[in-house]
């Protein structure tokens, strides 16, 4: 039972990251702009324009960007499906305008075969003047495009239907999937390492850092929810409740950096390092982020703990637990405990991703070596490769661990159906 | 301890919702007359301004005859004015955002919350048409106009879409009469898995990894965090809307015969208006927060507007300038506070 529960929970995580890494893919490969910079980084880098033109066509084998996003697309007929082949957004607007004045599908790819490979094999120098000439020829029969009597006639509307063009297991997304299944995320754009080898130590800082704060935070909270609930001191149930509230206002980043100011900054106590250089990180160096990330959780934590019990209120069990002369303490562990805890791990399982999300705000202020900051760095120098891998790993993360709560809720609470 | 167990386990409401009320409203009051308030020209980087005397001056001075409320940053610019502006730029983009959130959340939630998954009932050739108009309409007037300049050549491209639109409706109209076998719509299935999925991810980790795609931009922020945020508003509109319906005000109300928009509209709408402002509070004060975050890191905000996040993160290079942390900091932290405490006593 538990495992066909296992299995039919399981089941829509893949759907799910097959979505994300498509729509990913598709933003990438779709914003103008980006293409055009990641030319423009590697020809700041050669000299001879056809060097670097080939440094480029590597550069986009290397992370198949020369393939389209998915299995097929749909195209207006119009166009020749090597347009793709096209780097930059003007050239490509340029030469769509020019397709829709052929109006002649194969007299377009001609011209455009012709022009990629006068591209390839003599440099981008000849691949300009060939698209100034292009464009000097566009402009020329301008009268004729702009003259809405000539152009449109010519214009079909079967020029605009659909035409799907099957690519084939040769695409962005079959490559990167298959990548994911043999553990490979790709190479960064950069330094052209794997990035499944930047992602693990980063990832190994990321794991120790939330494990702990997640352990401290919920243990510490629930101890003192259960305090308040074996003293029942007014005084010490409204100061606790109050401070956790305002606890709640304060955004993460501020906390995080008026710890690192007042505790790692020389100017003040400066007991801690300021930042950690390299991927090791020692105890030192965690203490802080540890603490700001438990002062980001520990409000949400006892708030909601301290409901879970108030909402247990005064049942029978508990009056006859205290009749049979139990103290105040073996009744909250024994039977507070085990009636709150089951609802607590849903809403501890619940604020997972919010977590992550303070985790990476931490990381970064601290500049701990996490995936958090990886990705900080990564997003400054548009290394979308190290972008994707960690929206994957964090994503399905999350999502594996949703469904763990789902199944553990139910194996912790019998009365729940399996369903 | 016997006396103790006498004593409630349970904490009463936070006080002060009035003066919170008040307070929030000054502060947009105050946020909508800036302009008047505030000369635009004593803010920018001149050369007077940037001048070595006048910057990281402390709070309570003049400088150059203007008085100093919050002193001066590093670049000389009056950190009061700063304040007034970013308090600006994070109300306009919190409460516009959050309109546009709960529109479609509450929308979203309703719809599904009141249909479930067979209240809407759709004949089969209805919805098979519906779907073909639907992809139709996406190629032809959405995709179409991004890939080529359609403009250019409008009547070509107007002629199919002219003939096979009406077409397609006089079938719909021809299935809706003669046909009888229909399916109930999963529109509750479809809406409560997509907010599943969406609210397992981390919004912060979403939000940068889609903000690196594109030119910092407070339209690009604003249309992903709407993107992505209205699962909230929507999953407690659902819940909420699935209660109500279970009232014998909604039985009668069909056995009336009134239409399902009307009882919508009429009779559920303002059972859960206290919801919504619950919902609207605590996401605005996210918001900010999401806000002042991003612009701390520095990331998907453009880097000319005004921000707490960015006051604040000015500290961090000139930590003798206390007045750089602690006024933005107080601003921030006070206004999450009052929206939180609203939320919360009208909750109980």
């Amino acid at each position: 039972m538990i495992l066909r529960l296992l299995c039919s929970r399981f089941l829509i995580i893949f759907p799910t990251l097959g979505l994300l890494i498509l729509i990913l893919l598709l933003v990438l490969n779709n914003t103008p702009g980006i293409r055009q910079m990641q030319e423009q980084n590697v020809f700041d880098r050669y000299v001879d324009p056809l060097a670097a033109e080939a440094a480029f066509q590597s550069f986009q084998q290397r992370n198949s960007l020369d393939l389209p996003v998915f299995y097929y697309s749909i195209l207006p007929a119009i166009f020749p499906d090597t347009l793709r082949y096209l780097s930059s957004h003007p050239d490509f607007t340029a030469f769509k305008k020019l397709a829709v004045l052929y109006h002649d599908r194969q007299k377009t790819k001609e011209v455009l075969d012709v022009l990629l490979a006068l591209k390839l094999n003599e440099g981008k120098k000849a691949y300009i003047a060939a698209m100034q000439a292009l464009e000097a020829e566009r402009v020329n029969s301008a009268k004729a495009y702009d003259n809405a009597v000539i152009s449109t006639a010519n214009i079909r509307w079967q020029h605009f239907l659909p035409r799907f063009i099957w690519h084939g297991s040769h695409n962005q997304f079959h490559v990167f999937c298959s990548n994911l299944f043999q553990g490979t995320l790709g190479q960064s754009y950069f330094s052209g390492k794997p990035v499944s080898r930047l992602l693990a130590p980063a990832l190994k800082n990321s794991v120790w850092l939330g494990a702990m704060a997640l352990l401290i935070s919920w243990l510490l909270a629930i101890m003192l929810a259960g305090w308040l609930w074996v003293n029942k001191s007014q005084r010490a149930i409204r100061l606790a409740n109050a401070l956790a509230y305002t606890g709640q206002a304060i955004p993460g980043f501020l906390l995080a950096l008026l710890l690192m100011i007042i505790f790692a900054d020389q100017r003040f106590l400066g007991w801690f390092p300021i930042i950690t250089i390299g991927y090791d990180i020692t105890f030192s160096s965690l203490v802080l982020p540890c603490l700001a990330l438990v002062g980001i959780v520990f409000p949400y934590a006892f708030l909601q703990s301290f409901r879970a019990f108030q909402e247990l209120g005064e049942e029978d069990y508990i009056k006859t637990a205290r009749a049979k002369g139990l103290s105040e303490w073996q009744i909250w562990y024994h039977h507070a405990l085990k009636n709150a805890f089951p609802p607590l791990l849903t809403i501890i399982t619940g604020a997972l991703p919010a977590m992550v999300s303070g985790a990476i705000v931490v990381e970064i202020i601290f500049s701990l070596p996490g995936t958090g900051r990886l990705l900080a760095d990564a997003i400054m120098m548009r290394d979308y490769a190290i972008v994707l891998a960690i929206t994957l790993v964090i994503g399905t993360f999350t999502l594996v661990v949703n469904v763990l709560a789902d199944v553990g809720y139910r194996l912790l609470d019998p009365r729940v159906q399996y369903g | 301890m016997g006396k103790g167990r006498q004593l409630e386990y349970r904490w009463k409401k936070p006080p002060g919702t009035w003066w919170s009320v008040g307070y929030l409203l000054a502060l947009c009051i105050m946020s909508v007359l800036t302009h008047l308030l505030i000369d635009p020209v004593s803010i920018s980087y001149n050369a007077q301004n940037t001048m070595g005397s006048t910057i990281l001056q402390p709070p309570f001075s003049t400088v150059n005859g203007i008085f100093m409320w919050a002193g001066t940053d590093h670049l000389g610019r009056n950190v009061f004015h700063s304040l007034m502006l970013s308090l600006r730029t994070s109300l306009l983009m919190s409460i516009g955002g959050m309109m546009m959130i709960l529109i479609i959340g509450t929308l979203l939630g309703l719809l599904s919350g009141y249909f479930n998954n067979k209240g809407l009932r759709i004949k089969s050739w209805t919805s098979f048409l519906a779907l073909i108009l639907f992809f139709f309409v996406a190629y032809w007037f959405v995709y179409l106009p991004l890939q080529m300049p359609v403009g250019d050549f409008l009547w070509p491209w107007l002629q199919p879409a002219l003939i096979f639109i009406p077409l397609c409706i006089f079938f719909i109209w021809l299935s809706e009469k003669y046909t009888h076998s229909a399916v109930g719509f999963p529109l509750d299935h479809l809406i409560l898995k997509t907010i599943e999925i969406l609210s397992a991810f981390p919004f912060l980790l979403l939000i940068l990894a889609f903000l690196s795609f594109f030119e910092p931009s407070l339209s690009t922020v604003m249309v992903l965090i709407i993107g992505l945020y209205w699962t909230e508003p929507a999953r407690l509109v659902r819940g909420q809307v699935i209660k109500i319906r279970e009232n014998n005000f909604v039985a009668s109300g069909r056995a009336l015969g009134f239409p399902h928009f009307r009882i919508m509209y009429k009779h559920i709408l303002p059972e859960i208006l206290p919801l919504l402002v619950i919902v609207f509070c605590t996401g605005v004060a996210s918001l900010i927060m999401l806000e002042a975050t991003l612009s701390y890191l520095g990331i998907g905000m453009p880097p000319e507007s005004p921000s707490l996040g960015k006051i604040i993160s000015s500290w961090r290079f000139n930590v003798e300038a206390w007045w750089l942390a602690v006024f933005p900091a107080i601003l921030l932290c006070s206004i999450v506070l009052a929206l939180k405490n609203v939320s919360t006593n009208i909750r109980q």
